[in-house]
């Protein structure tokens, strides 16, 4: 392409000879040539991403209030080896440092946000390099990876570090620095394994958490994901910003509430209390599903990843409608107690499909097809 | 006191007002895509329509339209006068040019048009006086509809709206076609452009009788005059004088680029859209801009053949930024020099500033598809280093045409043209809405030019055969 040099030629005369071509002379370079649009508006890479960075900070913020100094350490010693890994992959790739766009530092919030609390530190690196490194950076960088790189982070040590991971007692560390030590917050399973023991008929509904507390993050967790109040209020401020696109987040949430309302209200699970009817007890039983667990975090955050999903609105919705299934399926039949994260890396998997799938009509053609016209 | 005020001006306008939240509940736009820059017109609204200086050199370029270039008919030292014709139109696509200034010719050689590309140019130099020729008006009642398409065609019109497609053409559409609308385009929607307003304004009856002289040409049974709703006092000064007028319509448009699109215009104010790979006379419909219906009224009631036309020069570090009424062929060098600059330019662009194409050379001449001058310093005239595309998607909602830039330009990345051009490239209209909110700042619109000319020419216009890699 007509790459720009450093300023362009003005003044240029044209000496025509006799049977030669127009030679030009060049005077002092001081006018900038180039294509238009000659204004652009005022986004870029770089505000996006610290824009999403900073509408994930109110929940790291009460993160650190619940589970005390192990979560702040965790988010910087995510964020700190995401920007390091990238770092020296330029280097090694030989690319130009771009760590200042803020990607890094959104993957790396978001990998600490899907750590258990008392996850040891050396997890959290490992699920950092494998994010960076090989999911995105192997790929080609930011913009050619079609993973979420967080989540692929996150998913492989679940699986190669499991022993770290699970609420095993004794990584049950009493944290001294934590608001909420004395509450049960840190040694109850979290609210979705309860779920899951009360779809199988282990515990009674009254052993599962308050929803409100669920709704605010009084419950236990993954760092990130306990309060859906503020996770929506980032989500929100994104949608507001035109960075993400309505559509994932609402047929996300959207189809989760419905499969578990519908599944309860067919007499899937017991009643959540015995003074319910069926009704009220679908609702509340669908409450805890989209409250608990990632899947506010998921639906706004991750889902919603411009890299990894559809352009297109209708595009969107589908990816939205199919986290929503995949994550209800997971959660009420499989043995997982959470599958926001298996339904996005699908939906991701699936993204250029459904990219071709849904694609704007021509202007002008009275169906998506421009084979051999002129316009 | 100051409340006072408030209710004075509040009652004063009150039935504007009025009519212009009734006229705002129903406005129309075009249904996809668009954008919606800053628009800065600010800097030359009020300002009325001043004559520019008169060039003492004028350099006439013999491709100042779509189609073939005009064919010379003087030689050098010949002695030419204000108005004269000195290149014929060639073909029927084609156009006359007309010298702006009484002069010698004094050159006749290949120079450079301010696209960037060469043609063949006649250098005058003035002599003797402005004299005031084209002051009497005609009747023109009498005249029948080949004589009105033939003095189209004598004074050289072309589209001002910056297309330069001969007007003569588009006002001849086959005998068998029954014109059904006549759409004016006084849309405007590129960024600091006022020429077409101030015209509205200054010029409303004029515009008018050049308007109905092109809907007896056309046949058309309706008129529709587009203006976009941050120019709603242009919109009432029309409505204001077609009160009566049954064939006349005034629509406001609501305020999105690119509105001033044909295409896109015909989709806000009827709801069709032009088939693709059609032209708007396909469908009985013939689009003008008011420039050149004014032209039209030059042209048919003054005998005033296209030596002159109204261009904005703007920017923030104009010192006299304005509407001002420029001879064809007076040099932007010149023009500038006598405007007056505060700070030294770093981007001159003829044009709107989202379609505009910047020049390297300030030489260069006005031609009659220069709407406006736009000076940017150094501040405004920013780099982008282009970073890889995320796959936002803000292309794709942006485009009016329903394409998806994103998909084109990893086509053209990699040289593949065959595929671009499978979708959908040649139905881009360079509009610029994808570029302008692409948060990676990928130059879209250069690598569409590119891709297309390859399509014409089967010339690759790329320096590295390989794809591209950040
Ligand atoms: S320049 Fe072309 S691709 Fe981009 S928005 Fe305009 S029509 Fe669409
Ligand atoms: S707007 Fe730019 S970054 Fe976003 S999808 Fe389009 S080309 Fe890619």
């Amino acid at each position: 392409m007509f790459r720009l040099k450093k300023g362009s030629f003005s003044n240029v005369d044209i000496k025509e000879k006799k049977g030669k071509k127009p030679k030009k002379t060049f005077d002092k370079p001081n006018l900038i040539v180039s294509i238009g649009p000659h204004l652009r508006s005022n986004d870029s890479i770089a505000k996006i991403m610290w824009i999403t960075f900073s509408t994930l900070l109110p929940a790291a913020g009460w993160s650190v209030y619940i589970f005390g100094q192990r979560a702040m350490l965790h988010i910087l010693v995510a964020i700190f080896s995401c920007m390091i890994v990238e770092l020296l992959m330029k280097f090694f790739r030989g690319t130009s440092i771009k760590i200042w766009d803020g990607s890094a530092a959104v993957t790396g919030i978001l990998i600490a946000f899907n750590m258990p609390y008392n996850t040891p530190y050396f997890v959290t690196v490992i699920a950092s390099i494998v994010a960076i490194a090989i999911v995105k950076e192997f790929f080609g960088g930011l913009g050619t990876n079609f993973l979420n790189p967080a989540l692929v982070g996150r998913a492989f040590v679940m699986f190669a570090a499991i022993t770290h991971m699970s609420n095993i007692k004794g990584y049950m560390l009493p944290d001294t620095t934590s608001a909420a030590t004395s509450v049960d917050v840190l040694s109850s399973a979290t609210p979705m394994s309860l779920l899951q023991y009360f779809n199988k008929g282990t515990i009674t509904g009254d052993k599962l958490p308050d929803l409100f507390d669920l709704f605010i993050g009084k419950t236990g967790g993954s760092l990130g994901e306990i309060s859906a109040l503020l996770l929506i209020l980032g989500g929100l401020f994104l949608l507001y910003k035109g960075y993400i696109r309505w559509q994932v987040p609402v047929f996300f949430i959207g189809t989760v509430f419905a499969i578990s309302f519908i599944y309860s209200l067919a007499g899937g699970v017991p009643l959540i209390k015995p003074e319910y009817t069926r009704l009220v007890s679908s609702f509340n039983y669908s409450l805890y599903h989209i409250l608990g667990g990632g899947l506010m975090l998921g639906a706004f955050f991750m889902a919603t990843d411009m890299v990894t999903t559809p352009v297109t609105g209708m595009g969107n919705a589908l990816v939205g409608l199919g986290c929503g299934v995949i994550t209800s399926m997971i959660r009420i039949f499989g043995q997982y107690p959470e599958g926001v994260m298996f339904s996005i890396l699908l939906m991701n998997i699936a993204t250029p499909l459904i990219s071709k799938l849904f694609k704007p009509r021509i202007y002008g053609m009275s169906k998506r097809k421009a084979k051999g016209s002129e316009a | 006191m100051l409340l006072k005020f408030t209710i004075d001006i509040f009652n004063a306008n009150l039935e504007k007002m009025y009519i212009g939240a009734a006229l705002m509940l129903k406005l129309n736009k075009f249904k996809r895509g668009g954008v919606h820059p800053k628009s800065n017109k600010n800097i030359t609204f009020e300002m009325p329509i001043e004559n520019a200086i008169v060039p003492r050199i004028a350099k006439i370029s013999l491709l100042q339209h779509i189609g073939a270039p005009a064919t010379c008919l003087v030689k050098k030292d010949d002695l030419v006068e204000e108005g004269q014709l000195i290149g014929k139109a060639e073909g029927f696509i084609s156009a006359n040019i007309h010298t702006p200034i009484s002069g010698k010719v004094v050159d006749i050689k290949r120079d450079w048009t301010p696209m960037g590309s060469l043609a063949e140019t006649v250098h005058i130099a003035f002599e003797g006086t402005i004299a005031q020729k084209f002051v009497k008006t005609h009747d023109y009642s009498s005249m029948s509809v080949e004589e009105l398409k033939t003095a189209v065609l004598e004074a050289g019109i072309v589209g001002l709206g910056g297309a330069m497609f001969p007007t003569h053409v588009k006002l001849s559409p086959p005998p068998d076609k029954k014109i059904e609308y006549l759409i004016i385009n006084g849309v405007e929607c590129e960024p600091y452009l006022t020429a077409d307003y101030r015209l509205m304004i200054e010029k409303r009856d004029e515009i008018i009788q050049g308007i109905k002289i092109a809907k007896k040409i056309t046949g058309a049974k309706k008129v529709l005059i587009g203006i976009e709703n941050d120019k709603m006092d242009a919109a009432f000064h029309f409505d204001e004088a077609l009160k009566d007028e049954e064939d006349f319509e005034v629509a406001p448009v609501k305020v999105r680029y690119p509105q001033g699109g044909e295409k896109q215009l015909i989709e806000a104010l009827l709801d069709t859209e032009v088939p693709a790979g059609k032209i708007p006379l396909d469908i009985n419909l013939v689009v003008m801009n008011v420039g050149t219906a004014f032209s039209i009224y030059e042209a048919i009631v003054l005998k005033k053949p296209l030596i002159e036309r109204v261009v904005t020069i703007t920017g923030s570090i104009v010192e006299k930024p304005g509407n001002y009424k420029v001879r064809i062929g007076s040099l932007i060098s010149k023009l500038l020099e006598d405007i007056g600059l505060t700070k030294p330019a770093a981007k001159i662009i003829l044009g709107g500033p989202m379609m505009g194409g910047a020049i390297m050379n300030t030489d260069v001449p006005v031609i009659k598809g220069t709407s406006g001058i736009l000076v940017l310093s150094k501040k405004e005239a920013k780099k982008f280093a282009d970073y890889h595309c995320i796959h936002c998607g803000m292309c794709v909602d942006a485009c009016p045409i329903g394409l998806m830039p994103h998909d084109l330009i990893e086509n053209l990345y990699s040289n593949k043209y065959e595929e671009a051009v499978e979708n959908g490239l040649m139905h881009c209209i360079e509009c610029g809405s994808c570029a302008y909110v692409c948060p990676a700042k990928i130059h879209l619109v250069q690598y569409f030019k590119a891709g297309k000319l390859w399509h014409k020419n089967k010339v690759a216009y790329t320096h590295d055969k390989t794809p591209k890699i950040r």
